[in-house]
C-alpha cells in the first residue's frame, strides 16, 4: 500500500529492487514549480524516511543549497518516505520560484569549470566536432558517435570528472565483453576513442554475421538487440528453439549451441549435432550451416514475433518475455511450453501438487498429464 | 551532493516484500488481460459480446444472445464478470444480472459450472480466459446440466415435466431478457 500510494503521488519515479526486495531505489523526475526534474532518491528503509537520500541535476543542487536548513527541518518532521519526498518538492518549487525572481533582475549566474571546459573544447576539436553526439549542459558528460565499415552507428557515452585530463574519465560503449582500455591523461578522450574505434573495426565480421542472422531468421531473445550481445534465440517450429552463442573472435565459426522444448524433441536433435558439428563450414551463411547441422529449418523473419505469437509465447501469461525469461518449461506430453515462474505459479495453487526439494509436480494445465517445474528463484 | 535524511530504526520488510510480488502479479495480469480485449473486440465468441467496464480491468460486463432454436432463443443475457487479482491463477466470478429460468441459475444470477470453479472440485485452468469462460456459460444455458443444479425445483422439473419447465423459461426470457438494460430486471 506504501508503494502504491507513492507510485500514485510521484508517478514518474520509477522504483528499483532486488528481486523480493523493497525498493532501495526509485529514479525518474519529480515536478519542480512545473517542470519535471530529474532525481535518484535511494530509500535504504522503504517506506520510512531513515537512511533516505536525494540527489539530483547540478542546476537544481545549485538553487536548493540555500534552503538546506529548510530541508532539514522537513526531515526531522517526516516520517515516511513520501512525506519528506513532498516537502522536498515543496521547498524546491519555492526555490526555484525565487530564482526565477532573481534571474529577472539579470543576476543569472552559470558556474562552469572553465579550465575543464577549455581543455575538453580543445579535445572534442581534435577529433572533429562530426564525432560529437550531445554534450550535457554542465559539460561533464558527452556522447561520441562513429560509422564503422559496416555503416554501423556507435556511440561512446563520456562522463569527466573535474580532474581530468589527469583522473581516468568512465566511459560506456555498446561492446560484446565490455570495452577496457589503458587510459593515457596526455592523449584524454583521443586515446579512448582510437582503442574504441579499433576494437569497432576488430569486430566488423562479427556484427556481419550477427545482422544476417537477424535479418534472415525470427529472434526470439534478446527482445531488442544490442551490440554487444553475442547469442540469439532462434525458432526451429515444434515447439523447439535453438539459442546460438558466437564467438565474437571467429564469428563463422561453429557456434555454442542449446536447444530448448519438450525433450523427446530435442533429443533426436541433439544426436544428429554431435554427427554433424564437423560439417560446418564457415563458407555457408549462418542459417544455412545451421539448419544443415540440426536437420531442422529454421522460422524466417516475417515482420516480427507478432505472427508466431500464439505459437510461441506462454499460454498463462500470454506473453513471450516474462521477468526476463521465455517459456522454456515444456510440458513432455503435450510440448506446450510455459515460463518457469507461470506453471510455478499455477501448480503451487493446486491441492493435489507435491512438492519436494525445488521440483514440484502437478498436473500439466493443458493435457492434465503430469508435469515437474524446478521452483523459479 | 545528497540531501540529508534522518536515520531511524524499524523492520516492515516483510510487508513491503508483499507489495512488491502483488505488484508483478499485477502487470502480468494487466498484461493478458489486455490481450484478452482486444481479442474480445476483434474475434467475439459467436453470441457473446464482452467489453470492460471503466479502466482498471476488474468488472467486466458481457451479453449473451440465446441460442436459436431452444427456449432462450431470443433473449438478450446481460452478465458481469469480475476478474480477480490473482487471476489467470483464480477463475474469474460470472453472474446474470438478467433473471433466467435455469436449473444451474440461481435467483441471484449464481452460476453453477464447474469451470468457474477451482479443482479438485472445478476446472478451472489458467489456459482458459473470459472468452471460453462466456461460451461455456452460453453453452451451459441452451443445454443445463440437472445432475448438478443450483435450484433443484427447477431441475426436478427439467427432468420430469419438461414442456412446463419449456413454458417458464420461455415466458421469462419474453418478460426479463428483452431488454438492452439489466436494471430493468428489478421492476417486475
Amino acid at each position: 500500500m506504501a508503494l502504491s500510494e507513492f507510485c500514485s503521488h510521484f508517478p514518474l519515479l520509477c522504483p528499483r529492487c532486488r528481486p523480493s526486495k523493497p525498493p532501495h531505489e526509485f529514479c525518474g523526475f519529480v515536478d519542480i514549480g512545473g517542470v519535471d526534474r530529474e532525481v535518484r532518491v535511494e530509500t535504504p528503509h522503504f517506506p520510512r524516511v531513515e537512511g533516505m537520500r536525494i540527489s539530483s541535476d547540478t542546476c537544481l543542487q545549485e538553487l536548493v543549497v540555500s534552503h538546506m536548513d529548510q530541508l532539514l527541518e522537513a526531515q526531522k518532521t517526516s516520517s515516511t518516505a513520501l512525506e519528506y519526498l513532498q516537502k522536498f518538492q515543496k521547498v524546491c518549487s519555492e526555490a526555484v520560484r525565487c530564482d526565477n525572481r532573481g534571474r529577472e533582475e539579470g543576476e543569472l549566474q552559470v558556474e562552469l569549470n572553465e579550465s575543464l571546459v577549455r581543455c575538453l573544447l580543445a579535445h572534442l576539436e581534435g577529433l572533429g566536432w562530426s564525432r560529437v553526439q550531445q554534450v550535457s549542459p554542465n559539460f561533464t558528460s558527452f556522447t561520441l558517435q562513429t560509422r564503422d565499415a559496416g555503416e554501423r552507428v556507435h556511440l561512446l557515452r563520456v562522463r569527466v570528472a573535474d580532474g581530468y585530463p589527469h583522473e581516468e574519465p568512465t566511459v560506456e560503449a555498446d561492446l560484446p565483453g565490455g570495452f577496457e582500455f589503458n587510459y593515457e591523461p596526455s592523449e584524454g578522450v583521443a586515446g579512448v576513442v582510437r582503442v574504441w574505434e579499433a576494437r569497432l573495426a576488430s569486430l566488423q565480421e562479427f556484427w556481419d554475421v550477427m545482422d544476417q542472422i537477424d535479418k534472415v531468421a525470427l529472434v526470439l531473445d534478446p527482445p531488442t538487440p544490442c551490440r554487444h550481445h553475442t547469442f540469439r534465440r532462434l525458432l526451429l517450429g515444434n515447439q523447439v528453439n535453438v539459442q546460438v552463442t558466437l564467438s565474437p573472435q571467429q564469428p563463422r565459426h561453429l557456434p555454442q549451441c542449446l536447444l530448448f522444448g519438450p525433450s523427446k524433441r530435442t533429443r533426436p536433435i541433439t544426436t544428429r549435432l554431435t554427427h554433424t558439428y564437423e560439417e560446418w563450414d564457415a563458407e555457408r551463411s549462418f542459417v544455412e550451416n545451421l539448419e544443415h547441422l540440426l536437420g531442422e529449418s529454421v522460422v524466417r523473419e516475417c515482420g516480427g514475433v507478432e505472427g508466431v505469437e500464439q505459437e510461441v509465447e506462454c499460454p498463462i501469461c500470454y506473453s513471450l518475455h516474462f521477468q526476463g525469461s521465455l517459456p522454456d518449461q515444456p510440458c513432455e506430453h503435450c510440448c506446450t511450453p510455459f515460463h518457469a515462474a507461470c506453471l510455478y505459479d499455477w501448480l503451487s495453487s493446486l491441492p493435489a501438487a507435491r512438492q519436494s526439494m525445488n521440483i514440484i509436480t502437478g498436473e500439466c494445465p493443458y493435457c492434465s498429464k503430469n508435469i515437474t517445474c524446478k521452483i523459479p528463484v | 551532493m545528497y540531501f540529508p535524511c534522518s536515520v531511524m530504526s524499524g523492520e516492515e520488510e516483510k510487508i513491503i516484500q508483499q507489495i512488491l510480488e502483488e505488484f508483478q502479479v499485477m502487470a502480468q495480469r494487466v498484461k493478458r488481460l489486455q490481450k484478452e480485449c482486444q481479442q474480445l473486440k476483434e474475434s467475439p465468441p459467436a453470441g457473446v459480446t464482452c467489453w470492460p467496464e471503466g479502466d482498471n480491468l476488474e468488472l467486466f460486463r458481457a451479453v449473451l444472445r440465446g441460442e436459436e432454436g431452444t427456449v432462450y432463443s431470443g433473449g438478450i443475457f446481460h452478465l458481469e464478470v469480475e476478474v480477480p487479482e490473482r487471476y489467470p491463477f483464480l477463475p474469474p466470478k460470472v453472474r446474470f444480472l438478467t433473471k433466467v429460468y435455469h436449473p444451474n441459475i440461481d435467483s441471484a444470477g449464481r452460476i453453477c459450472l464447474d469451470l468457474l470453479k477451482m479443482p479438485p472440485s472445478g476446472s478451472w485452468r489458467p489456459l482458459h480466459n473470459i472468452s471460453s469462460v462466456l461460451t461455456s456459460v452460453r453453452l451451459l444455458l441452451s443445454s443445463p446440466n440437472p445432475d448438478d443444479p443450483l435450484m433443484t425445483d427447477i431441475a426436478e422439473e427439467y427432468q420430469f415435466q419438461r414442456p412446463q419447465y419449456e413454458a417458464t423459461a420461455k415466458e421469462w426470457t419474453a418478460k426479463f431478457a428483452q431488454s438492452d438494460d439489466p436494471e430493468d430486471r428489478q421492476s417486475s
